[in-house]
């Protein structure tokens, strides 16, 4: 109980003010200012200058001293109203259809993982597996480019030595949604699996020794204990992404595509539209609508799919 | 003898089924590290060979001429590239785990122990939920920060990762506050108890963010693509990037003229030694550092 005698005195300290107790705890006040700072510069600071959308930005004026003019920028939006949908539907689809098959993926490797008994096999292939995620998308890019291209590519090899024609891979657009897909999905498998390997790891054996008895089979075991039992986990896992699935940056298709304009109808998302218009061509204007879109869209996402996951349980929530 | 008769048909059946899981998640694990495979024959290959027959899984006229031609006429820019992706991740690794380690560690403490530990963690989470989009920070970063072409703007603004600021956090809280007690009863002062207690203590998940960071920086490809033009502050990623837009002007303007000297420029691959120049750093450090990612996945699943 000497310990409550400990914290007595503090707690009598902190009417004496915030001064003596800065001076008591300064080492708690010292580190943490620099990452204060690191979050206020390359986080809030960016939030504040959201405001760019809502002035014609020049860069003598900077964000905060360019002109005025509320709301005219969104029409910049309306009137490239086809882009702007354009660049959300991309986003949604390929985000969306990533995150549902990567689930069912990710589950189906966790699960048959823990089916396999040699534990080196087991330690070998997921360590092979984990791979892809620590590569940047460009080194993918270009290990694609080995499948895909045109002329010498493994993929178009095999169809024509089959006797078909070989595939337009990099001027067909209709191809790259389902490439990104599977690209995104191949390159998370590796650490997706392994939350919900390590989720089923954790259950009670004693229910599959228990089943095994009742003369379950293999199958039977999976379907009526495993998956019931991991099934928070899978919709904890579901709702984290689904709160992200206006995000996405532009190094996949840049790394994948390069921009390829003949592929833009399917590969244009939202990050590489504000990326083009503002960066590339500088037009700021028709970039912010978009860009406050995304914010907020995304933040009504993040927090909504949140709410979901404290119900299903708390732990995994962000708040 | 029942029970041995028991376990012998349960193996069996095990065998049979699990035969399926073991050849799927072999053909899943093949598929993971064939394309590299590929990249790697196609930069040991002849050129007009892969021109002529395509890419290939086993080598085509083996030979080392590709390395030898990128080495000779591209050799400083190649090494430019290395010391700068070098240089970044080391200097984004130590900035970086210093300010969240730091961080985490005020987040982490008891209310009565520091009044704001709760607000801070606050204002870090909720850059996970908020964010401005890339205009306003490209704005800020390029006009106001002085972030562009200099080494700072490839380390500077991944300063804070909030995900693993909190995995940190939760490996602080795990510390026994049995530990942290006995310190403060010798007179320990909080810096003391944080350097000689708390951060020994969590050493594992510390390593794990460390590796993950260290990763990031070289992997990374926004900061360049937004904040560096300048071909001297080229990392790897942005090499390899450049040379898939543009092989052969990269090849041409070098100073052999080598279009004359060769009847074929090694376009595919030169590209594909590239991708192996720039995947080898991580392919040699990756089976030592393997098992601590696979332990930040999981405290970061739990606790992101």
């Amino acid at each position: 109980m000497s310990r409550k005698a400990g914290s007595n005195p503090a707690a009598g300290k902190k009417k004496t003010g915030l001064l003596e107790e800065i001076r008591r705890k300064w080492f708690f006040y010292v580190i943490a200012i620099p990452g204060i700072v690191c979050l206020i510069l390359f986080c809030y600071l960016p939030m504040a200058g959201l405001y760019v959308v809502f002035e014609r930005y020049t860069y003598q004026g900077g964000l905060f001293g360019s002109e005025f003019v509320g709301l005219q920028n969104f029409k910049f939006f309306f009137m490239n109203l086809n882009n702007a949908i354009r660049a959300t539907r991309n986003t949604l689809v390929i985000n969306g259809f990533s995150i549902v098959f990567g689930v069912v993926v990710n589950v189906g490797i966790a699960v048959m993982l823990n089916e396999i008994n040699s534990r080196r096999y087991q330690k070998v292939t997921q360590t092979v597996m984990l791979f892809p995620y620590f590569i940047s998308w460009i080194v993918v890019g270009m290990v694609a480019l080995a499948l895909f291209d045109e002329n010498a590519g493994l993929v178009n090899s095999a169809i024509r030595a089959m006797g078909g024609n070989g595939i337009d891979w990099y001027s067909n657009p209709d191809y790259w949604w389902p490439i990104l897909i599977i690209t995104t999905i191949w390159k998370g498998a590796g650490y997706g699996s392994i939350i919900y390997y390590c989720a089923l790891t954790g259950f009670d054996q004693s229910l599959y020794e228990a089943a095994e008895i009742d003369g379950a089979g293999r199958l039977q075991r999976i379907f009526k204990i495993t998956l019931p039992l991991l099934k928070p986990t899978i919709i904890i896992m579901f709702l984290l992404n689904i709160g992200g699935i206006l995000a996405g940056g532009v190094d996949q298709i840049m790394g994948m595509t390069n921009l390829n304009p003949l592929l833009l109808e399917k590969t244009d998302t939202i990050a590489t539209f504000v990326y083009r218009s503002a960066i590339v061509n500088g037009q700021f204007e028709s970039a912010s609508a978009i860009t406050l879109y995304q914010s907020i869209f995304g933040f009504i996402l993040v927090l909504g799919s949140n709410l979901l996951v404290k119900k299903v349980d708390p732990d995994y929530a962000l708040f | 003898m029942k029970k041995v008769k028991d376990t012998q048909y349960a193996v069996s059946r095990k065998t049979k089924e699990s035969i399926i899981c073991y050849v799927i998640v072999g053909i899943i694990t093949v598929s993971c590290f064939l394309p590299l495979w590929i990249s790697f024959v196609a930069s040991i290959s002849d050129e007009t060979e892969i021109i002529n027959k395509g890419f290939s899984l086993l080598p085509r006229k083996a030979t080392l001429e590709t390395y030898r031609f990128i080495l000779d006429n591209k050799g400083t820019m190649l090494l430019r590239a290395y010391g700068v992706s070098f240089l970044t991740v080391l200097l984004g690794t130590v900035y970086s785990v210093t300010v969240m380690t730091l961080f985490a560690y005020a987040t982490a403490q008891k209310k009565e122990n520091f009044r704001f530990a709760q607000p801070l963690s606050f204002f870090a989470w909720f850059t996970m939920i908020f964010s401005g989009g890339l205009l306003p920070w490209y704005i800020l970063c390029t006009k106001y920060y002085g972030l562009q072409n200099n080494i700072w703007a490839l380390v500077l603004p991944y300063g804070m990762n909030v995900f693993y600021m909190f995995v940190l956090k939760s490996n602080f809280k795990a510390v026994p506050e049995e530990l942290i007690e006995a310190g403060k009863i010798d007179g320990a002062s909080d810096a003391r108890i944080f350097f000689t207690i708390a951060l020994p203590l969590s050493k594992v998940g510390l390593v794990s963010v460390i590796l993950f960071m260290a990763l990031q920086y070289w992997n990374d490809f926004y900061l360049s693509l937004y904040l560096i033009t300048k071909t001297d502050l080229y990392t790897l990623q942005k090499l390899l990037y450049n040379m898939m837009a543009n092989v052969s002007a990269l090849l041409t303007n070098s100073t052999l003229q080598s279009a004359k000297d060769h009847i074929v420029l090694p376009t595919n691959t030169a590209r594909m030694a590239m991708t192996i120049f720039t995947v080898l750093p991580v392919l040699v450090f990756y089976p030592f550092a393997q098992k601590y990612f696979v332990k930040g996945i999981t405290v970061g699943a739990v606790k992101g």
